[in-house]
């Protein structure tokens, strides 16, 4: 028996120059960690709020490439820094992590020249909303220029929307990661559990909201879309009680003027519980199916008088608050 | 009756105290070179000291890097410390100093472990970017070295780009997704415990170093990455085995395609069945 006929893509010689560098220091990555994972780390008071100056707070503003302060957990345990995406919301501010690497892995990596040997990949694929007030206790370390903020911006607009990058900026990213048993699926698991564990810390720290969109904690494209497009919608997004469930249905208005419902459990986390049922509106359209805890309402969906049917046959009618 | 000790009234200097000091005196200065001889020394042996030893336990763990028969001088290894993070020009181009420094206030530690393992953690960077750069000529091949498997039946990160490949058109996707469903069912009989684990850890988005899943996998990070590669191997090989005439490019592709039927099903299981609690029930996105 022989196996159906394929087609391949060949990638360009830089790209593949690129993946054999990342790839060089992963290798060194590992065994660094490997040999060195007694290196003692303090212990650090839990939960502890971050000092603040609130002159830095009031600072704050796109561009900005920050030092977080050394907190209670992971940001004691390796420098991080970020840069400031939008704070255009009065209470959180988005930002994206620069990296550990010196070549950009994936394609939502930028290679940023001009910082530091140790500050030159930013990214732009693992950012998170963060309190302003666990940003007022980062420190100022320098400020993008306009062309290079402009290039970030691409890269990220590229993440949401699929635009093409100009080929300036396409050099400067990583290549594609298509495989299911590429190394940087691994790499890419650690970092996104690195940056939830430094949201986390600051949920136990009080300076995040305790409600609110910021605890999209998983999710950073319900947070780009809450906090980095002009369509955004700040304003806190309306919720939906399932009766006899530890659960809600919070509505989060995307730019194309569906509302996207996302489950969330009682502590806030994306949840499946609720996945392959749909939600009936008013008129008895149907939504497409719950899927990894999400579906779209469509455009003038209303929020009252929609009613949650499960896969088994139940209806239950959903309850703002 | 014999004689009463008398406690001296002059305070002994703690011997780690003294270490500090060179530390102390570098925060308040702009950079090592302004402070004392003696304090610069002694940071300057710190920083050799440290990269030292950080390049020889990495050479203990991988023979694919070669200790540098000429390291670096003691006060270049400070200097490559010193300007790993800091961003010329910028008023808080140093900043980094402020971060090592705060942690003091979180720790009951003594201040020297406090900054110095702060410092260690920085220079294992300095020390991966140094020998990235020193040695890469040497690891030009990291494409062609086996990533999954080895011998004849080895993947290379090479294999995984050119794997960038789709079926020919509709009907031969359908015909490997049929052959990856059939071959991960039955696959999916020969799972243990630890294998289930990993694979619902990769599904899920989560790394094999998270504590909870090394717990529920009974082993560690590096165990379970060897457990990951060789189950992927042993996919391959099958592949393989089972379709001889065709290319490599063929064979990872369905072999990919298996190992994401393996997942969906072992995730969808566990929906059900919950043998680990809540635990790999966030999924989170890639």
């Amino acid at each position: 028996m022989t196996l159906p006929n394929i087609t391949t893509r060949p990638l360009p010689d830089w790209q593949s120059e690129r993946l054999d560098r990342w790839l060089c220091e992963w290798d060194i990555f590992e065994a660094m960690h490997e040999a060195d994972e007694a290196v003692p780390v303090p212990a650090t008071e839990p939960a502890v709020r971050p000092d603040s100056t609130g002159e830095e707070a009031a600072a704050i503003g796109v561009g900005d490439v920050r030092l977080l302060h050394p907190a209670a957990g992971e940001s004691g345990r390796r420098p991080v820094y970020v840069v400031v995406l939008s704070d255009e919301s009065p209470d959180r501010v988005l930002v994206a992590p620069f990296g550990q690497f010196a070549e950009p892995a994936v394609p939502g990596e930028l290679l940023m020249r001009g910082l530091a040997p140790g500050i030159q990949v930013l990214c732009v694929w693992n950012r998170r909303c963060l309190a302003r007030e666990r940003l007022a206790a980062s420190w100022l370390v320098a400020r993008l220029a306009d062309a290079d903020l402009g290039r970030v911006l691409t890269v990220q607009r590229h993440s949401i929307e699929g635009e093409a990058l100009p080929e300036d900026v396409a050099r400067d990213v990583g290549p594609p990661l298509k495989h299911p048993l590429d190394p940087r699926h691994e790499y890419l698991a650690r970092e996104r559990s690195f940056m939830n564990s430094l949201v986390r810390e600051c949920v136990d720290a009080g300076t995040e909201a305790a409600e609110g969109p910021a605890l999209y904690l998983d999710r950073s494209r319900a947070e780009l879309l809450l906090a980095a497009e002009e369509h955004a919608d700040y304003r806190p997004q309306p919720r939906l009680a399932v009766p006899g469930y530890a659960l809600r249905l919070v509505l989060v208005r995307l730019g194309t003027g569906e509302t996207e419902l996302q489950v969330t459990d009682d502590q806030h986390r994306p949840s499946g519980d609720l996945d392959g049922s749909y939600i009936q509106l008013p008129g008895g359209a149907r939504t497409p199916a719950v899927v990894e805890g999400r579906t779209v309402l469509p455009p003038d969906a209303p929020v009252a008088g929609l009613t949650l049917c499960l896969p088994d046959g139940t209806s239950l009618p959903l309850k703002l608050g | 009756m014999g004689k009463s000790k008398v406690a001296t009234t002059e305070p002994v200097p703690d011997r780690w105290d003294v270490y500090y000091q060179p530390w102390s005196e570098w925060r308040q200065q702009c950079a090592v070179a302004l402070c004392s001889h003696p304090a610069r020394r002694t940071l300057h042996m710190w920083a050799y000291a440290r990269f030292s030893k950080l390049i020889e336990r990495c050479a203990a763990r991988t023979k694919r890097i070669t200790p540098p028969s000429d390291s670096v001088s003691p006060r270049n290894a400070w200097h490559l410390f010193e300007t790993f993070l800091a961003v010329p020009g910028a008023t808080g181009g140093k900043s980094y100093k402020k971060w090592l420094f705060s942690r003091l206030s979180r720790s009951s530690d003594h201040p020297l472990d406090v900054v110095q393992s702060g410092a260690s953690l920085i220079m294992r960077d300095v020390v991966r970017r140094y020998l990235r750069q020193e040695q890469h000529s040497g690891w030009m091949d990291s494409l062609d070295r086996p990533v999954v498997g080895h011998g004849d039946s080895a993947l290379t990160g090479r294999d995984l780009l050119a794997g960038v490949a789709d079926p020919v058109d509709e009907i031969a996707r359908r015909e490997y997704e049929s052959l990856a469903r059939a071959h991960a069912a039955r696959l999916i009989k020969g799972i243990d415990r630890a294998d289930r684990v990993i694979l619902l850890a990769k599904h899920t988005g989560r790394p094999l170093s998270d504590p909870e899943v090394e717990r529920f996998a009974g082993r560690r990070k590096s165990a379970l990455n060897r457990r990951y590669h060789a189950l992927l191997a042993s996919i391959v090989d099958e592949v393989r085995e089972s379709y001889p005439d065709d290319d490599g490019r063929a064979h990872l592709l369905l072999g990919a395609m298996i190992v994401e039927n393996l997942q969906e099903r072992i995730f969808l299981q566990e929906k059900v069945e919950m043998r680990f609690g809540r635990a790999f029930y966030v999924v989170e996105e890639p």
